[in-house]
């Protein structure tokens, strides 16, 4: 597998698993395997000296904190949706005139929510778990030597990057960042920040990569 | 603050192996890769319905038959029968979409088993209709015509007395008498040799290079009863005269009496895009008095008043306009805004009319928004709600969603709305291309491009295979398809022909001012054509047929019956989808792909090793080798008559046909096509690579798309090579130096000092721009201004009953103004059945058990009631013109009170009413007779007596034993749908050409009362004497006739078609 595939399914898994923490509260297995991973260790740095984290049992863990957190600041306070954040009136819009639903459906995807507890298609986990698509797209066109279309899907990552996901994403993880009472969940929305930023010059510089 | 650098990040996930399994999977695509099967041996139970053999077992494929499982009880009881297969493709011929086929060949018998989709097709993707599939039943038609046939010596047209003849003694009478006439050489000659042609579906080789190679002007063609309005306002407006819309990717759809699935052009091909933009939130609005399958499902159906519609596009335009919500960029940019705001004394034009209240000092930009503002501040949604006849909130709803869309917006408005009314362009491509052009929606993605964009052209591109390539341009102007009244017509006035033919006067009168216009036609060809049924006035058709001082030698070329056939004197059976050859191709979506129809049987005879005795002639013969009969094909039939016309090639025909490789013998439609198909730069790399010729890609896969996501073809540059120091336009390299630039516009300077406009400056660059004489879209025209018709200049419309009485010539026939008796009802008869299509439908048992009805007439529910008319009811329909009052006569038809008409507007489909003479016709020494059109018309007695004619009908469909294709036919004994077909409307219709476009604007006034006791459903009364009235009315009362400026037939900038036309005779003679 050369460097390329093996750094967009990095992407791909990053996404994933950044996705899987925003959408709903932590489950059993997952936090076990991040406080067993001294890499995965490395995304939470706060957390990591933590003291709670370090003695409390995983199942008091998320029911006595992690659950208290997520729900006081994903589902409480700063709502995790595109819709809320960029219009006017503050509302969630799960309707087809929602313009990240638009996107979807017009690069030729649907979507089905009921395989999620979230209300509307622009809760930032869906639209980071949109990215996984495209990339998905990306690495197909690659492998089948398709350059048009490896662009293609490259620019539709940056398009989707630069009307939606970091236009809104940024100002939304810093509240929510604010808004964190744990230590594991500031970690989480300033590592997805990070990410974003840095995943959006990684796809500008494969652009270049490619046309030239 | 950004803590890790990207690599860092990477490496930190590679923990996070899996990490992606762990999203929710939310996302599904919603178009599934329509693509071949692969590694597949053979499939019992396909797993999706776009299943289709890997593309390498073609030419060997087996598959279970479908008759053996329902008679064995089911799979391997004794082991399964398997075909034998040859998948061979080609493309349909029921209906413009030229959606990809397939047909399956049994090689054990050699005889088509099904059709079905071709997935290499991009626009139809693998997907048919009922009409697609139905191309078997066409096939193996019970009633097909086996052998040519020629009208009985001694007999007259008309009495049906006939006897078989070869194709060889066809060709060479028929070449015969055209030597003669050509012989002559004089200008009249070359008006005398016509080829008239319904829907040709095919790209250039009828419709360019076989005329044009004979020197005439003679071709002849059925848009005028077809599209001229739908053409004309965008041919003002654009340049081009079809919209091609981006509905996939559409944000709004607006259908203006064109559906998809009824009435519309492309039928399941635009139905499947507009199903897909749907699925991703599009709105669907229809604009339609009737509630069309489209309607039906629409977010918003307005029912506006047959011809108003152009109201409501103006309220439109008037609303964006006053609050500023157009969009400016591309306004400013691409309109011919400039033009318009410098013409000072066109504005004062506008002010004695009372459109405009103030004219601007200045020349710039706000001054042409504040004229537009005081232009259209009197179309408001009130009066456009008023004049449209529907509640306003309606208006209200349609402009939030325009404002939503933004310049994702499509437009489809091809039938009722310009089809049906006088004026129709004008609500149309004319202010229905400037609504969306205010948006912006006009070339991109999500919005409206254009025909010209989207096609491929390339069937009258064999030329490298001949001797000769190109013609030389026609040196004549023929008056019997071109009349100086309607000297911008888009394209020719055929629906015309008798009247102009049996019109002395008419031909006297401009005989004085110069013109030489024949009064007979020597020799006729008419194909898939059926003028005698289709066209308006169809009794004055018959009797100009059977006057053998108007029309000489008449040549029916078709694969089945049809009502014109009767008075003909060949009949030549042509093939259908799966029997000729054409390259194809339409603007159905933002692509230019293109089909190849192709004689299947021989296809697939010639890849099993058979060869013809005669190469030329190798559709005939493997036809008649395979037991389809004596059935030819256009193209082989006129490349030999060619050679029929002129064997020695003195008259100069002879080298457009004579084949390049094998001087002397006609050239071969493998070379001709591989020639035609070369010309594609994509396809000719492609096939260079896999070591075969284009014709072969072709015949292999049928389909080829030589460029997919054609947008904004407007903004493209034309290509510059710095080493030639040239341009690249339309193929050819135009030299810098020949190039000049005047204002923003960039022409050609050719030899001689003619100057061609081939661009527009936009940012220092020359660009493509508009095909209209600015280069930009031109919201002032003004070609019709200096064409005598200035105050249509502009998008504009009457704003009351006054106006309306001075702006005729853009107010619908049938507008409310004249509904003035309690029983007056528009009459909207030309929205289509969606499994019927014109002729070519009759000859499909299973399309006609699908369409079998009474063809009723739709009247709404409290109209009816008002009248006391009920369901089933016989009503006697008397057509009545608005210009003269004149009642031309009247039909029986069937009422069905229904909610799906709105009030004041009835509806019956002309696209019904196939009627017959004759059941069989006896031909000497032929075992068996030939039935006639027995499974979709009925037989009729006609009566006539000094030009009144009454139609009644004898006898219904009924079932019949075949001797023709017995196998395929068992199941013709059991026909059900007795009785009547529908009511033949178009007979009692008087020729009703459009001052401008010359459209035969078919809706009517009509006055509705209870049938007699003496009216059968089905009666049709015509006084001919009468049309001939109202015919002239029309002509002479509200046409603007030609010279134009520098005394022109034609504006010159709107080409004739087909083929060019020499200089000299575009002007009128001097006097």
């Amino acid at each position: 597998m050369n460097e390329k595939i093996r750094e967009n399914q990095a992407r791909q898994n990053m996404y994933g698993f950044l996705s899987r923490l925003l959408i709903e509260e932590v489950d059993y297995n997952l936090l076990e395997n991040i406080k067993n991973t001294p890499s995965l260790m490395e995304l939470f740095p706060n957390t990591a000296n933590w003291e709670t984290f370090l003695q409390k049992d995983t199942k008091s863990l998320i029911d006595e904190e992690l659950n208290v957190d997520f729900t006081t600041v994903f589902l409480l306070n700063v709502y995790p949706y595109e819709s809320v954040f960029m219009n006017d009136e503050g509302h969630i819009n799960p309707s087809l005139t929602n313009p990240t639903l638009q996107f979807y459906l017009e690069h030729g995807y649907e979507i089905d929510l009921n395989k999620t507890r979230v209300l509307s298609p622009d809760h930032i986990a869906v639209e980071m778990e949109f990215m996984i698509t495209l990339i998905n797209d990306q690495l197909n066109a690659y492998s089948m030597f398709n350059k048009e279309e490896e662009i293609k899907a490259l620019q539709t990552q940056k398009e989707f990057m630069e009307k939606h996901l970091l236009k809104w994403g940024v100002i939304y993880l810093l509240a929510a960042r604010d808004m964190a009472e744990t230590p594991f969940y500031y970690d989480l929305c300033q590592t997805t920040l990070e990410f974003l930023l840095s995943d959006y010059e990684y796809i500008v510089s494969q652009l270049q990569e490619v046309t030239v | 603050m950004i803590r890790t650098t990207r690599r860092n990040f990477l490496k930190g996930t590679a923990a996070v192996v899996g990490g992606a399994a762990l999203a929710k999977g939310v996302f599904e695509k919603t178009q599934a890769d329509n693509k071949v099967a692969n590694n597949q041996e053979l499939t019992f139970e396909p797993k999706h319905l776009d299943y289709y053999p890997p593309f390498e077992k073609w030419n060997d494929w087996k598959e279970p038959a479908g008759d053996y499982w329902k008679k064995e009880g089911g799979a391997l009881r004794d082991g399964v029968k398997l075909i034998n297969y040859i998948i061979v493709p080609t493309v349909c011929n029921n209906c413009e979409a030229a959606c990809g086929l397939t047909a399956w060949i049994d090689k054990d018998t050699m005889t088509v088993r099904k059709f079905m989709g071709n997935p290499f097709h991009s626009g139809s993707m693998g997907r048919n209709c009922a009409k697609g599939y139905a191309a078997l039943a066409q096939m193996y038609d019970p009633d097909r015509i086996p052998f040519p046939l020629k009208r009985a010596p001694g007999s007259k047209r008309g009495e049906n007395k006939w006897v078989r003849t070869t194709w060889e003694e066809a060709l060479e009478t028929i070449g015969k008498k055209m030597r003669e006439v050509l012989q002559r050489g004089d200008e009249i000659s070359k008006k005398q040799i016509m080829y008239q042609v319904g829907r040709p579906n095919e790209n250039g080789f009828h419709v360019r290079r076989v005329v044009w190679s004979w020197g005439v002007d003679g071709r002849n063609t059925h848009t005028n009863i077809c599209s001229s309005n739908g053409r004309f306002g965008n041919i003002v407006t654009v340049g081009d005269d079809r919209t091609s819309p981006d509905f996939a990717n559409s944000r709004l759809i607006i259908l203006v009496s064109s559906h998809a699935a009824d009435a519309g052009h492309y039928y399941q091909q635009h139905a499947g895009y507009i199903a897909d933009a749907r699925a991703k939130g599009a709105k669907l609005v229809v604009i339609d008095p009737r509630m069309s399958n489209s309607a039906g499902m629409a977010d918003l159906w307005i029912p506006a008043w047959p011809g108003t519609e152009v109201a409501i596009n103006l309220a439109m335009v008037s609303r964006l306009v006053r609050e500023e919500k157009f969009n400016k960029k591309f306004v400013e940019r691409w309109f011919n805004w400039k033009q318009f705001i410098s013409d000072k004394e066109y504005l004062s034009y506008l002010k004695e009319k009372g459109f405009l209240t103030e004219i601007p000092s200045g020349d710039s930009f706000d001054d042409f928004v504040a004229v537009l503002k005081d232009l259209y501040k009197d179309y408001t949604f009130e009066w456009a709600a008023q004049e449209a006849k529907i509640p306003v909130n309606m208006l209200d709803k349609l402009y939030e969603m325009i404002l939503w869309a933004g310049d994702r917006i499509t437009q489809y408005h091809w039938r009722a709305v310009a089809a049906g009314n006088r004026g129709g362009w004008m609500g149309a491509g004319r202010t229905g291309t400037m609504l969306m052009a205010f948006m912006g929606a006009l070339g991109g993605p999500g919005g409206t491009g254009w025909y010209k964009w989207h096609t491929i052209s390339l069937g009258d591109k064999g030329g490298d295979a001949c001797m000769a390539d190109t013609p030389e341009p026609v040196k004549a102007w023929n008056e019997l398809e071109w009349p100086p009244e309607w000297p911008m017509s888009s394209y020719e006035l055929s629906y015309l022909l008798p009247h102009l033919l049996m019109d002395d006067e008419w031909r006297n009168r401009w005989k004085e001012k110069g013109l030489k216009i024949p009064d007979k036609v020597e020799v006729w060809f008419s194909r898939i054509y059926n003028p005698v049924w289709i066209n308006p006035d169809g009794f004055r058709w018959v009797e100009a047929l059977k006057d053998e001082d108007k029309f000489g030698l008449t040549i029916y070329m078709s694969p089945n019956w049809a009502e014109t056939a009767f008075y003909c004197d060949y009949i030549l059976p042509m093939g259908l989808a799966g029997e000729r050859h054409d390259q194809h191709s339409e603007p159905t979506k933002p692509e230019k792909w293109t089909g190849f129809r192709q004689p299947v049987l021989r296809v697939a005879l010639q890849k099993m090793g058979w060869k013809p005795n005669d190469p030329a002639k190798a559709t005939l013969e493997a036809h008649k080798k395979v037991g389809l009969g004596e059935i030819w094909e256009e193209d082989e039939f006129f490349v030999n008559l060619a050679f029929a016309i002129d064997p020695d090639g003195s008259l100069g025909i002879k080298k457009y046909w004579e084949s390049k490789n094998n001087p002397g013998k006609p050239v071969t439609m493998e070379e001709y096509y591989n020639a035609a198909f070369s010309k594609l730069p994509k396809l000719s790399q492609l096939c260079q690579e896999m070591g075969i010729t284009p014709y072969e890609y072709m015949r292999d896969r049928g389909a080829w798309t030589e460029a997919t996501d054609v947008y904004n073809v407007h903004e493209k540059p034309l290509p510059y090579d710095p080493d030639k120091r040239a341009y690249q336009y339309d193929g050819k390299w135009i030299p810098e130096s020949e190039i000049k630039i005047e204002g923003d516009l960039v022409y050609h300077i050719e030899e001689g000092g003619k100057k061609h406009k081939i661009g527009v400056v936009k940012d220092g660059k020359i660009v493509n721009g508009w095909k209209t004489p600015s280069g930009h879209i031109e919201f002032y025209s003004k070609t019709l201004k200096d064409w005598k018709w200035p105050e249509y200049a502009i998008p504009i419309y009457p704003r009351n009953k006054e106006e309306r009485k001075q702006m005729i010539h853009i107010v619908s026939q049938v507008h409310h103004d004249y509904m003035t008796e309690p029983n007056a009802f528009a009459l909207n008869p030309i929205f289509r059945l969606p499994y019927l299509v014109h002729t070519r439908s009759v000859n499909a048992k299973w399309l006609m058990e699908i369409g079998q009805n009474h063809n009723p007439l739709w009247i709404y529910e409290k109209d009816a009631q008002r009248l006391g008319i009920k369901r089933g009811d016989a009503v006697k329909v008397r057509v009545v013109d608005t210009l003269t009052g004149i009642e031309t006569g009247y039909f029986v038809a069937m009422a069905v009170p229904t909610q799906a008409t709105r009030p004041g507007v009835v509806a019956c489909s002309h696209h019904n009413g196939r009627w017959r003479i004759i059941n069989e016709v006896k031909i000497d020494g032929f075992e068996h007779e030939l039935g006639v059109m027995r499974m979709g018309s009925v037989l009729v007695d006609i009566k006539s007596q000094n030009g009144k004619y009454f139609m009644r009908t004898k006898e219904g469909v009924k079932p019949f034993r075949s001797w023709q294709f017995p196998e395929f036919n068992k199941d013709t004994e059991q026909i059900w749908w007795k009785g009547t077909t529908g009511v033949f409307q178009n007979a009692v219709f008087p020729a009703n050409p459009d001052p401008l476009s010359g459209m035969h604007c078919w809706h009517k006034k009509v006055l509705i009362e209870k049938a007699g006791p003496e009216d059968k459903i089905g009666d049709i009364f015509v006084d001919i004497n009468k049309t001939w009235e109202v015919y002239r009315a029309w002509r002479d009362q509200l046409t603007r006739p030609a010279p134009g400026p520098d005394n022109l037939r034609r504006p010159k900038w709107m080409p004739r078609p087909w083929f060019p036309i020499a200089d000299e005779y575009w002007k009128f003679p001097s006097a």
